[in-house]
């Protein structure tokens, strides 16, 4: 009992040294706020605007209406080009389609001489180049067809209707939202906790906390517990607020569910931090450490491209990641639906990552502080 | 020299940006493939079966275990564990040879729009393929002639591999991050630490003493930033094509205008935490989402769009994405070089600027 109200009190002193600290403060609002809502506006991986541009080199009716039949949300209003200024303009990357359309390209349609329709890519611009060309090609042929008054191609013997489940207008602003309070879930943790490991040792504080009749573990699990209930608070408020209130993302699953699944995974990105800082032996060096390590989990968690498509080797080393984890269950979770049968093994799999590292930080934590009393 | 002292960050440092560049490069890409399906054959018949075939012969798909039921289709797209599902009703078989269209169902996981919007391309394809052997073997009517042909170019990156597009990207980032977040953490601790009295004592002027902070920065950034060129070429087989010249004036320029930033960071944080995270999420979110790293800046919204072009990044971007991909000489780069000679003019002015006012 005695521990526990120690653990208790030690944690509420962590967090009283945060509310005095307001730059952070601060930065952890709009880490949930903008931060999260200004992405899942602005940037879509989806193809929503697709910039084009057209080379109308023959000014017929037919060419008006192909220009005409490349609407929005899909793509922005085609402005146009003259055949010199292609290349410029693709270099500077200003638009990710140009297309050209030959001379006398109706009266070459007209005449069954099949003309050929020229569709520059931007190749660079992975999210809409492939998805786009195709869309474009379509949009054409049947454009022409109209065109040519033909009856519509003739009924296909087998249909094929494709409905996206969970999301079925595959909107992507539900997708980046709950993607970025993941990010800044993940990065907050670390730092957090382990700059608070790294800030006691520097100043000397924890010699004040040795001479208390604690454990390490108590230290450890006051910095856990501490830490973790600002992220859970702060994380949910966001998906209440931001992600349901003004993005507007109808949240299909229990929410409760997603904040346990929350507190599991900062248990082991808590854990991941403290074991980092008794690694790091200032804070430059934990900074630097707890960034790259960061960025690993962040940018290969499934959550900016798919898992599937990595290399193998890539995909079974990130099973021991927690984030692959986190972000494939709070997905489930929150889009699909999915309850407790579904993504069990998830939520162990992160909880079992969370104790492994969790040992080996109070491993060394526990040297780290034999060290310093040794000294 | 301060940095010389601490071999263990100088290893972070410079051996950090390698380790991401190869995890990035393997592991950030747009080919999607080996999609996890099953089937929910309610047929079973030759037919149904000659239709699944062409899935589980595409490298696209990865075939799983059959589908029993409805419940079990729910469940299994549910967790996860499926990205797609085929499912072919009753009757298939019989209608097809009466000459009724039956109707194939294809549910999607919808979770992940780009990978499902990319699933959807490669099931039409697989369709229009099953169509094209049916009507070979039904001997009908050939299709008439398309009245015109639409032929894709695509330029820059004719084999359309993301590697292409990522490792220039990649560079861009990580000359960001790395320089930025050690510059702002050194200030940020002497300030912790009370050394930056010293400062105050010595005559120095404000532009030394961020110069001379910069500068160590600078100089392990130019050594990531050549270090991440020789990963490029020789490891992902990504050649610099345009103008090399371009490429390195514009990397000295943009470590510049990291580690500027990350001067201006600091100036306005009081703990080495707070300058952590304070660089890690203003940096972050514009480097990767607004840059046009993911997605092409002329599709996004009027906001990002501003944020993304006030910052180094995006510039960068270009010119890495220019030189390494497009083939671009130097001429048709100065735009970009111009821009961030500009940011990182503002950006040092801010640091200087702002550096008293934290003092009192």
């Amino acid at each position: 009992m005695d521990r526990l109200e120690s653990i208790f009190r030690l944690g509420k002193k962590e967090l009283a040294s945060l509310a005095r600290d307001f730059a952070l403060i601060g930065l952890i609002v709009y880490a949930f706020t903008y931060a999260v809502y200004g992405p899942a506006k602005g940037a879509r991986m989806e193809l929503r605007n697709a910039s084009v541009a057209i080379v109308d080199e023959d000014h017929s009716a037919l060419s008006a209406r192909l220009s005409d039949a490349l609407l929005p949300p899909l793509f922005l209003p085609p402005r146009y080009l003259t055949h010199d200024e292609i290349d410029a303009a693709m270099d500077a990357g200003r638009y990710t389609f140009v297309i050209d359309i030959p001379p006398r390209f109706q009266s070459d349609v007209l005449a069954g001489r099949r003309p050929t329709v020229q569709l520059n890519v931007d190749a660079t611009a992975m999210a809409q180049a492939g998805r786009g060309s195709g869309d474009i090609s379509e949009i054409f042929t049947e454009e022409i067809a109209r065109f040519l008054g033909a009856p519509a191609a003739q009924a296909p013997s087998v249909r094929l209707v494709t409905r996206a489940k969970f999301n079925a207008n595959l909107s992507d602003v539900w997708f980046v939202g709950v993607a970025n309070i993941i990010n800044n879930i993940t990065l907050l943790a670390i730092i957090l906790a382990g700059a608070a490991v790294v800030r006691e040792r520097e100043h000397g504080t924890i010699e004040h906390l040795l001479v208390l009749p604690l454990r390490p573990s108590d230290i450890m699990l006051a910095k856990v517990w501490a830490n973790a209930l600002t992220i859970v608070a702060a994380a949910t408020l966001s998906l209440w607020l931001v992600v349901k209130g003004l993005l507007q993302v109808p949240i299909a699953g229990s929410v409760p569910l997603f904040v346990v699944d929350t507190i599991l995974y900062l248990f082991a990105t808590t854990s991941l931090g403290i074991l980092l800082a008794t690694i790091a032996r200032s804070m430059p060096q934990f900074g630097l450490l707890a960034f790259i390590v960061y960025l690993v989990l962040n940018m290969l968690s499934g959550g900016v491209t798919p898992l599937d498509s990595m290399p193998e080797w890539l995909q079974t080393l990130l099973q021991f990641s927690p984030t692959t984890h986190f972000f494939n269950s709070a997905l489930a979770i929150l889009y699909r639906g999915a309850g407790l049968d579904s993504v069990w093994t998830e939520l162990i799999s992160v909880a079992a990552i969370g104790a492994v590292f969790f040992a080996v930080a109070l491993a060394r934590f526990r040297r780290m502080i034999s060290l310093m009393q040794g000294q | 020299m301060e940095l010389r002292r601490d071999p263990i960050r100088l290893a972070f440092a410079t051996l950090g940006p390698i380790i991401l560049m190869v995890v990035f490069g393997f592991g950030i890409t747009f080919d999607v493939e080996r999609l996890t399906y099953a089937t929910l054959d309610r047929d079973r018949s030759p037919e149904s079966r000659a239709y699944l075939e062409n899935f589980s012969s595409s490298r696209y798909f990865t075939t799983r275990a059959p589908i029993v039921d409805d419940a079990d289709l729910e469940k299994r797209l549910r967790s996860g564990e499926l990205r797609l599902v085929v499912e072919i009703p009753p009757g298939f078989g019989r209608d097809l040879q009466r000459g009724r269209s039956p109707e194939v169902a294809v549910w999607l996981d919808g979770a992940f729009p780009f990978r499902a919007e990319t699933t959807q391309g490669y099931v039409e394809g697989v369709h229009e393929r099953f169509l094209q052997e049916l009507a070979l073997e039904s001997r009908a009517a050939p299709e008439p002639p398309a009245p015109a042909d639409i032929q894709a170019r695509f330029r820059y990156n004719q084999a359309f591999l993301s590697v292409y597009a990522i490792v220039p990207g990649t560079i861009m980032l990580l000359l960001l991050f790395m320089p930025a977040i050690m510059t702002a953490l050194a200030v940020v601790r002497e300030k912790e630490l009370g050394s930056i009295v010293n400062f105050y004592v010595t005559p120095t002027t404000k532009l030394e003493f961020l110069l001379g902070k910069q500068l160590p920065y600078v100089g392990v950034a130019l050594v990531n930033f050549v270090t991440l060129m020789a990963l490029a070429v020789w490891l992902f087989g990504v050649p610099v094509k345009g103008s090399v010249a371009a490429l390195v004036l514009g990397a000295v320029i943009y470590v510049f205008s990291s580690t500027a930033f990350g001067l201006m960071v600091s100036n306005f944080v009081r703990t080495q935490i707070a300058a952590i995270f304070a660089t890690a999420i203003v940096t972050t979110i514009p480097a990767i989402q607004y840059s046009g790293y993911l997605l092409p800046v002329s599709s996004m919204s009027v906001d990002a769009q501003a944020i993304g072009r006030a910052f180094a990044s995006t510039y960068f971007l270009h010119l890495s994405l220019g030189t390494f991909t497009k083939a671009l000489d130097f001429s048709s780069l100065t735009f970009d070089l111009a821009a961030l000679v500009v940011i990182t003019l503002v950006v040092t002015t801010l640091a200087r600027a702002a550096l008293p006012a934290q003092e009192t």
